[in-house]
């Protein structure tokens, strides 16, 4: 008898967690797919476009905004509402322009969980986190490298602009940074004190001006 | 867990490691008196256990028990994360994990004393192994995953106590010492050459791979419980009313030696278990090829408790367990203090082998002492799964705690307040915990 009490308590622990399953993706609050001009991966979809990008052109998807373009700036404002962290919900129009459609967008990988490869291939481990900021741009990525079975991971961020992309979705992300700033990279913390690898102004894309003088967030080339 | 007679062999360090799974020797009917105590009763029913072979059946057991277990551990993580999960859904699922392994320690204890088959409460363990094997492996959605995470849980905490319990029946109290020495030699071997397959099956196949071959290496598991099978405890008629059965098992949870040594247990792996966590962090950070190093500092330790074990159990036998203890609890601020010193990989690698000294004294005597305070009564796992609670308290509030320390004031304050907190439970274990030994001549045998 013990063992049947035993046992349906079990069952029941198991089904209230059923109940509560978490979405597997990203769980910020994607507002519907018809409000949108771009499909919601737009979160994962920098602001600033790589240099070696390749999204392929003859899909109807419109490139990534660069943030000072003033011709789209109804468009942005869409793309930030699913992405801005700012604490009330910003509404948006429903009364929006034509742009607002579900179109198609193929087969775009996830970018949590890539394996991430330096300049001469070696493993540098996945990609587990992706940050942005409050105007909704992509700003890091957060690595996780290093380590054996899972013991002594370590999770550092780096500037979204040092990864490139490859043609084939399949494989892994670049990293352009060598092993030994990798290790210098302090550990990532989600904290205010928290410190990236950001790429040399030199060696960074052209940037946008008024991007580049966007509030860098806690920053710091280590 | 290195060095711990835990069977999680990746970092039993780590919090996801605090799953007390109590290394049951392998039955000694070969040597030391046989005991002649009505309880627990010879097995029943058929042929007799043949000795030798329930001894090597259980070493078997225990190896392939603790091979299952690494891929369990913290690797899940990484698994997850390769299956693209958020970083929040990743700490959901590991504190579903370890929650369920907390909650269960004590009722899985009570569970297995209630049924009086051990072998089949550690072949029905084994098979909820393979079955949250699978469904990590083919098809890892949120409630699959919490599921497997309950289970995991729930089965790590009747697997332990039953292991012991068959040894128990096998061994009789006074050959446990040298047999629980020899089931964490054999768990610990489990533990290193299931870090090393699972870790080369992970770099070279796939992370998902490292499931498929846990689900596999269940069978050899079963296969070895074949012949325990009619391994059996004669279940004590219960005499008197409710009352004073509960009574009884008061006695047995307020037993002064119990909780005294619940509480060295809880400020050892208090120490213990964020030790390699730091160390292989730290590792990772400064050195040009972690893996192998951090492989070699989780291996290195299983090693030395391999070799150490039934040393261990032999000595507490005629020594007394004390001593035992004693040596063991101070290798560990030992080895803390000598991280607090120095990063030098070689130096962190060597000062592992203190960790395999105190894993293989706390491995043995765990279950030992238990079974010296409570094999005769109804209630030894019940008692194991309390210590085991004790255990798991320690490891989950110690990991949060060390990285806290080690992010506020630096890695270095982090391995000094880990070296007070282990010359603490040392100087618990010198003042406070009575020696256990059962004497045979003032019980009467």
């Amino acid at each position: 008898m013990n063992v049947t009490r035993i046992v349906s308590l079990m069952l029941t622990l198991m089904l209230l967690c059923a109940c509560h399953s978490h979405p597997l993706k990203v769980e910020t609050p994607a507002p519907p797919a018809a409000l949108q001009p771009e499909p919601p991966t737009s979160e994962e979809e920098p602001a600033i476009p790589p240099p070696t990008a390749t999204l392929p052109e003859s899909t109807e998807i419109p490139p990534c905004l660069p943030v000072e373009a003033p011709a789209r700036s109804p468009a942005k404002h869409h793309i930030k509402a699913p992405v801005a962290v700012s604490p009330e919900p910003q509404p948006v129009a429903p009364e929006a322009p034509t742009e607002a459609s579900v179109k198609p967008v193929g087969m775009l990988p996830s970018v949590l969980g890539k394996r991430v490869h330096g300049p001469d291939g070696e493993d540098y481990g996945r990609v587990v986190d992706v940050l942005a900021n409050v105007r909704g741009q992509v700003r890091l990525a957060v690595i996780e490298w290093g380590g054996f079975l899972g013991v002594g991971n370590r999770r550092i961020a780096v500037d979204w602009t040092l990864l490139r992309f490859p043609a084939d979705p399949q494989d892994g992300l670049i990293l352009e940074a060598s092993k030994r700033e990798l290790q210098s990279t302090p550990e990532y913390k989600d904290n205010d004190r928290a410190a990236a690898l950001m790429a040399a102004p030199a060696q960074a894309s052209p940037m946008p001006a008024a991007s580049a003088a966007a509030p860098p967030a806690a920053d710091t080339k280590k | 867990m290195p060095g711990t007679a835990q069977s999680n062999p990746a970092a039993p360090h780590t919090n996801r490691e605090v799953k007390v799974v109590a290394i049951s020797p392998p039955p000694s009917i070969e040597q030391g008196p046989r005991s002649s105590e009505p309880h627990p009763a010879p097995p029943s029913g058929g042929a007799p256990l043949n000795p030798k072979h329930a001894g090597a059946a259980l070493d078997w057991f225990n190896l392939f028990v603790a091979n299952i277990q690494t891929g369990f551990g913290p690797f899940i993580a990484v698994y997850l994360a390769s299956q693209s999960w958020t970083q929040t859904s990743i700490g959901l699922a590991l504190s579903i994990g370890t929650v369920a392994a907390m909650a269960s320690q004590v009722p899985a204890g009570a569970l297995v004393d209630a049924i009086p088959n051990k072998t089949r409460v550690a072949a029905f363990s084994v098979l909820a192994f393979t079955a949250c094997a699978l469904m990590f492996a083919i098809y890892p959605i949120p409630l699959f995953v919490y599921l497997a995470e309950i289970l995991h849980g729930l089965s790590s905490c009747t697997l332990g106590p039953a292991t012991a319990a068959m040894s128990l029946v096998i061994a009789g109290r006074y050959g446990m010492g040298l047999r629980l020495g020899r089931n964490a030699r054999y768990a610990a071997i489990g533990n290193g050459v299931g870090a090393a397959l699972m870790g080369a099956c992970g770099q070279y196949v796939s992370e998902r791979a490292v499931f498929y071959l846990t689900a596999i290496l269940t069978m050899p598991a079963l296969i070895a419980l074949l012949p325990l099978r009619k391994v059996a405890v004669a279940r004590a008629t219960p005499t008197g009313d409710a009352e004073s059965l509960r009574g009884d098992t008061f006695k047995v949870l307020a037993d002064r030696r119990l909780l005294i040594f619940c509480a060295c247990a809880m400020l050892f792996t208090f120490t213990n278990a964020p030790l390699l966590m730091l160390v292989s962090g730290n590792m990772t950070a400064k050195v040009g090829n972690p893996s192998l190093l951090i492989a070699a500092c989780i291996v290195l330790p299983q090693v030395i408790v391999a070799l150490a074990s039934p040393a261990a159990g032999r000595l507490a036998d005629t020594r007394g367990r004390r001593l035992v203890l004693l040596l063991g609890f101070a290798a560990l601020p030992l080895r803390a203090f000598i991280f607090a010193t120095t990063s030098n990989p070689a130096l962190v690698i060597s000062v592992q082998a203190l960790d395999g000294i105190g894993g293989a004294a706390f491995g043995v005597m765990m279950p030992l002492i238990v079974s010296d305070v409570a094999g005769r009564t109804r209630h030894f796992n019940l008692a194991l799964g309390l210590i085991g609670f004790g255990v798991g308290i320690g490891g989950t509030l110690s990991t949060p705690a060390a990285g806290w320390l080690a992010d506020h004031f630096g890695i270095r304050s982090a391995f000094y307040a880990l070296t007070g907190v282990g010359l603490l439970a040392t100087a618990l274990v010198a003042f406070a915990m009575p020696e256990t030994k059962p004497d045979p001549k003032a019980e009467g045998q």
